[in-house]
């Protein structure tokens, strides 16, 4: 099927044009990917030898410890534990934040797409003014409202405070997006008196499959990283995996190990590389347009 | 009466009173506070006594923050054009029927997901004078191989771009190519039919049609530039010298390592300012469209 | 049947409650302190605290601003720390004027902590006559490190005066290797500047500067001299320096690839943790001076008003535990501070770290570093002129000076 409607995209004719675009894919390829050889080849030696030699040389000696260490055995705190206690806590914040902070991003983006309005506009000029704040500039007022709601330090207020923070993010996306999506998908439904949720949920987020998962994976792997928010508001009990990693790489004055730096920072990224690999199979083309025929 | 009444079954202003109520509490109760703290001369908590616009005054007379401001539009132009190019054309060739798709994808995706505090360590080794590319490049034999722009007061921001269109790329990438995704078959066909070359295809069909998704990514890309703090904090900490001070180190600095709330919100609330001014071209040109 | 042993199980376990909340004394400690070395230190005043029945929370963060953020924010929502590790600097001066911190006068009284702990020590842990923090160990700004076996090669003895210092860097540098070592970030620049000037001047000048603030100490000659040395330990940089953190540039002497480096004794850590030997594989010296200068940063605890009767228990007991002698021994020891107590036995320290004890207790020697002593954001701006003037070099010591003075003279 997919490839039926691949046929329609122009391959590149001349045979060199096609050559030419692989070698420009395969050096990009090259420039992205020399930042994370760098990484692993360093993650790889022992500290002697980053000590020693040239930092993009191959490792003499390859050996895993520096990763045991990040995983298990790094000084993070009062225990030496790695990066390992955070792993969960980590997965249980990031999952519920993004599922809902998508979801609300959608529902948000589309109603603003749908409601002609100069006040839509407007509106939507005010929310991605809040992409501008610093998050500093944020902290004290979230912490009084979230006190006053008995939820500061608590799981429930971190996974607010994402999907809130997120909102003009994944509102900007959607609508931007559903802006772009012609009226007549909606306009059968409505004229047969679905109620806008309805036809948001049955009719809007089948055809939005791409853009779901671009702000998924985009809202993942900010919330997955994140530090600041998940140091003040998820309490000792749901500290994630970002504090530990910050705590082996940033200290100011104690004794620094780059190859455990390292290893404990790929560690930290393994999740969000699945979800890219996984999403693959989600990018999908020219669903939207086939939704209008159809 | 007849549209009255679909407005009733149709409803997507509660929606937005709803999240918009939510955003106003959080984001516009923060910039209120934060535009009250600036007016104070709070340090470590908050202090509510009022005295005027003395941090303004202090701050636009404070020569960092002048550096700092000048840093961000030139290290923001860059960025900016060369992530939004160089991620178009990736998003343009990704959609191509092309071997091995997928990989090229995930390869050009990855560094979204690394962290920026990593991103400019390894970039800092990459681009370490000593140990990085230039030693290795001399230790090969080729002595005369210069590229020290990392610890090079004039050179050291475009380091800044190079690491950030590294990480960025991929964002603007995936969001476009979600973009050319939607792009009905039709209309392919209806341009292989036409006989338009491909590029006038992509600028004069294509693109104007995905305007809102180029949107997108140029907001966020800027909004990169004002919070943009991590990844100097770990490549040059606006360093030599203040060289690579940026407006978001500032303010982060004064927060909490320098105890001024005071003069922070009013670099905030600057900051925010020279945002609006940023943004208001593109939201004035959507009014005038949509109405 | 079953009812009943429900019913037994609850009031076993509200009875294990009950008596788990009578014992109960709990501390939450906000720190940053997660390195391997400092991780031991932290542990050495844990062990203290729990073998005398406490319960620890850890609470830890990267670096300073991240503790004192999440710290600021605990107490404006109303779930404070029960300790902040930190300096006695003007975050301290604060939280202490607006009510948040508790005091200790009265264990400090029963203890007899005042005659135990130098003058200046004991002033920097007090805000408006109130004990309002308790040291953990002591570090101080003004050390120089050096390749033993590097002079040794070269034949050059430890140099006494910032004349021979050169000296000696320029016969390292024409050796092949790095004079001085540099770390080009702000914040290990401007420790040079005030290293170089503390040397100069001595501590009384340092006091009228630096704490006075007076207008004719801004205008002594020895401001202008200090400028100039600054300026020219800065000619040794070598191409690497910008941005190099302090350890892979104290790593520069630890392998011999570089001679000197100007350093707070925290580098004393990185040369242990090489495996090397105070006084055999490395050496140390105060900044040349003539008279004798310590300028210390204290590391503290401070402990915000809580309410919970088991956590205002956790924290006289873990106050106790701080100011044990043995404990402040132990820190020293994995930390490469010095005690902060007068009574501790420091003949258990290596080389270093005893000319720092001695010094330390030389009358008049101390005195408090340019980051604790100088109020707001004042350290912070000298900071930002001193990586300016270290960077440019088109910039007079006379205009350094002027942008010195006005600084200083701003609050």
């Amino acid at each position: 099927m997919s490839h039926a409607i691949q046929a329609e995209r122009p391959v590149f004719g001349p045979r060199i044009a096609r050559f030419g675009l692989y070698a420009f894919l395969i050096a990009s390829a090259a420039f992205f990917l020399l930042p994370l050889l760098l990484i692993i080849s360093n993650s790889l030696k022992p500290l002697e030898e980053i000590r020693q030699g040239n930092l993009l040389a191959l490792p003499v000696r390859p050996t895993f410890d520096a990763w045991i260490t990040a995983w298990k055995s790094a000084c993070t705190e009062l225990e030496c534990g790695g990066v390992r206690p955070g792993l969960w806590n980590s997965i249980k914040i990031a999952i519920p934040s993004v599922a809902i902070s998508t979801l609300v991003g959608a529902l948000n983006g589309y109603a603003l797409a749908q409601w002609k309005s100069r006040r839509a506009n407007l509106i939507m000029l005010l929310i991605t003014i809040g992409l501008f704040i610093p998050y500093q500039a944020m902290l004290y007022p979230t912490v009084k409202i979230l006190s006053s709601m008995g939820l500061f330090r608590t799981y429930a207020g971190i996974v607010l405070v994402h999907v809130i923070y997120g909102l003009p993010y994944t509102t900007l996306l959607f609508r931007n997006f559903y802006v772009g999506v012609p009226d007549e998908i909606s306009r059968a439904a409505r004229m047969e008196g679905a109620s806008f949720l309805r036809t948001f949920w049955s009719v809007i987020l089948p055809i939005s499959t791409n853009i779901l998962v671009v702000v998924a994976i985009l809202q993942f792997t900010g919330i997955w990283n994140d530090y600041l928010l998940g140091l003040i508001f998820a309490g000792n009990d749901n500290l994630p995996m970002t504090v530990q990693l910050t705590n082996i790489v940033n200290n100011a004055r104690g004794s620094v190990s780059p190859n455990v730096n390292m290893a404990a920072a790929v560690i930290t990224a393994v999740p969000t590389l699945v979800v890219y690999f996984l999403s693959g199979r989600y990018f999908v083309r020219g669903i939207a347009a086939g939704a209008v025929k159809g | 009466m007849k549209t009255w009444l679909h407005r009733q079954t149709f409803k997507p202003d509660i929606t937005v009173a709803v999240f918009f109520g939510v955003v106003a509490i959080f984001f516009y109760g923060s910039i209120l506070w934060t535009f009250y703290m600036s007016l104070t001369r709070s340090t470590l908590m908050p202090n509510y006594a009022v005295v005027g616009l003395d941090q303004y005054v202090k701050l636009f007379t404070n020569y960092r923050w002048l550096v700092s401001c000048l840093n961000m539009v030139i290290f923001g132009v860059l960025f900016i054009v060369g992530t939004l190019g160089f991620g178009t054309i990736l998003a343009i060739f990704a959609d191509r029927r092309i071997q091995a798709e997928s990989l090229f994808r995930t390869i050009f995706l990855y560094p979204l997901a690394v962290s920026l505090i990593v991103t400019g360590l390894s970039w800092r080794w990459v681009l370490d004078p000593v140990n990085g590319l230039q030693g290795l490049m001399r230790n090969a034999g080729w002595e005369n191989f210069t590229f020290d722009w990392l610890t090079n007061p004039d050179r050291a921001i475009y380091t800044l771009v190079i690491a950030s269109i590294w990480h960025s790329s991929g964002l603007v990438m995936v969001i476009v190519l979600a973009g050319l995704r939607g792009v009905d078959n039709d209309l392919w066909k209806a341009i292989r039919m036409e006989g338009i070359p491909l590029w006038r295809a992509y600028l004069q069909v294509i693109f104007p049609g995905m305007r809102p998704v180029i949107a997108s990514c140029v907001v966020l890309l800027m909004s990169e530039v004002i919070r943009g703090y991590d990844l100097v904090i770990a490549m040059t900490k606006g360093g030599p010298g203040i060289a690579t001070e940026m407006p978001a180190k500032f303010a982060v600095d004064f927060y909490f390592a320098r105890v001024n709330l005071g003069l922070a919100s009013a670099a905030s609330i600057v900051m925010l300012m020279l945002s609006l001014l940023m943004l208001l071209p593109y939201f004035y040109s959507e009014f005038r469209k949509r109405t | 049947m079953n009812l009943r042993r429900f019913t037994s199980t609850i009031s076993v376990l509200g009875l294990l409650a009950a008596s788990n909340a009578a014992i109960a004394q709990t501390v939450d400690v906000q720190h940053y302190w997660t390195s391997s070395s400092e991780s031991k230190a932290m542990n050495a005043v844990a062990d203290a605290f729990k073998s005398k029945g406490g319960k620890w929370i850890d609470s830890p963060s990267a670096d300073f601003d991240a503790a004192l953020a999440a710290a600021t924010s605990r107490i404006a929502g109303g779930e404070p720390p029960s300790a902040i590790l930190m300096t006695p600097n003007s975050a301290l001066r604060d939280l202490a004027g607006s009510g948040q911190l508790r005091d200790f006068d009265d264990l400090a009284a029963e203890g007899g902590w005042q005659k135990v702990m130098s003058p200046l020590v004991w002033s920097k842990l007090n805000v408006n006559d109130h004990l309002v923090a308790l040291p953990v160990g002591i570090h101080a700004q003004n050390w120089v490190w050096y390749s033993k076996p590097l002079l040794e090669e070269l034949k050059i003895e430890q140099p006494k005066t910032f004349d021979e210092l050169f000296a000696a860097a320029d016969k390292i540098k024409a050796s092949g290797r790095i004079g001085i070592a540099t770390g080009g970030e702000p914040w290990q620049e401007v420790g040079i500047l005030f290293s170089s000037i503390l040397a100069l001047g001595g501590p009384d000048y340092w006091n009228e500067l630096i704490v006075k603030r007076s207008p004719e100490a801004l205008k002594s000659p020895i401001l202008p001299q200090a400028f100039d040395i600054f300026r020219k330990v800065s000619t040794y940089a070598d191409p690497a320096s910008p941005g190099r953190s302090w350890n892979d540039t104290t790593n520069l002497v630890v392998t011999g690839k570089a001679g000197f480096q100007f350093m707070g004794d925290w580098a004393r850590g990185e040369f242990l943790a090489a495996g090397k030997v105070a006084g055999k594989d490395f050496g140390c010296f105060l900044t040349p001076s003539d008279k004798p200068s310590y300028s210390i940063l204290i590391d503290v605890f401070a402990f915000p008003v809580n309410k919970d009767e088991d956590r205002i228990k956790g924290q006289t007991l873990l106050a106790q535990s701080v100011m044990d002698p043995a404990v402040e021994e132990q820190i020293a020891e994995v930390k490469g501070s010095v005690p902060s107590r007068t009574d501790v036995d420091t003949s258990k320290l290596d080389v270093c770290a005893q000319l720092g004890a001695k010094t330390l207790a030389t009358p008049g020697a101390a005195v408090q570093a340019a980051y604790d002593a100088l109020a707001g954001d004042l350290n912070g701006q000298v900071t930002d002129l001193a990586t300016q003037f270290w960077t440019d070099k088109s910039m007079t010591t006379e205009a350094a000076v002027e942008s010195f003075s006005k600084i200083l003279q701003s609050e």
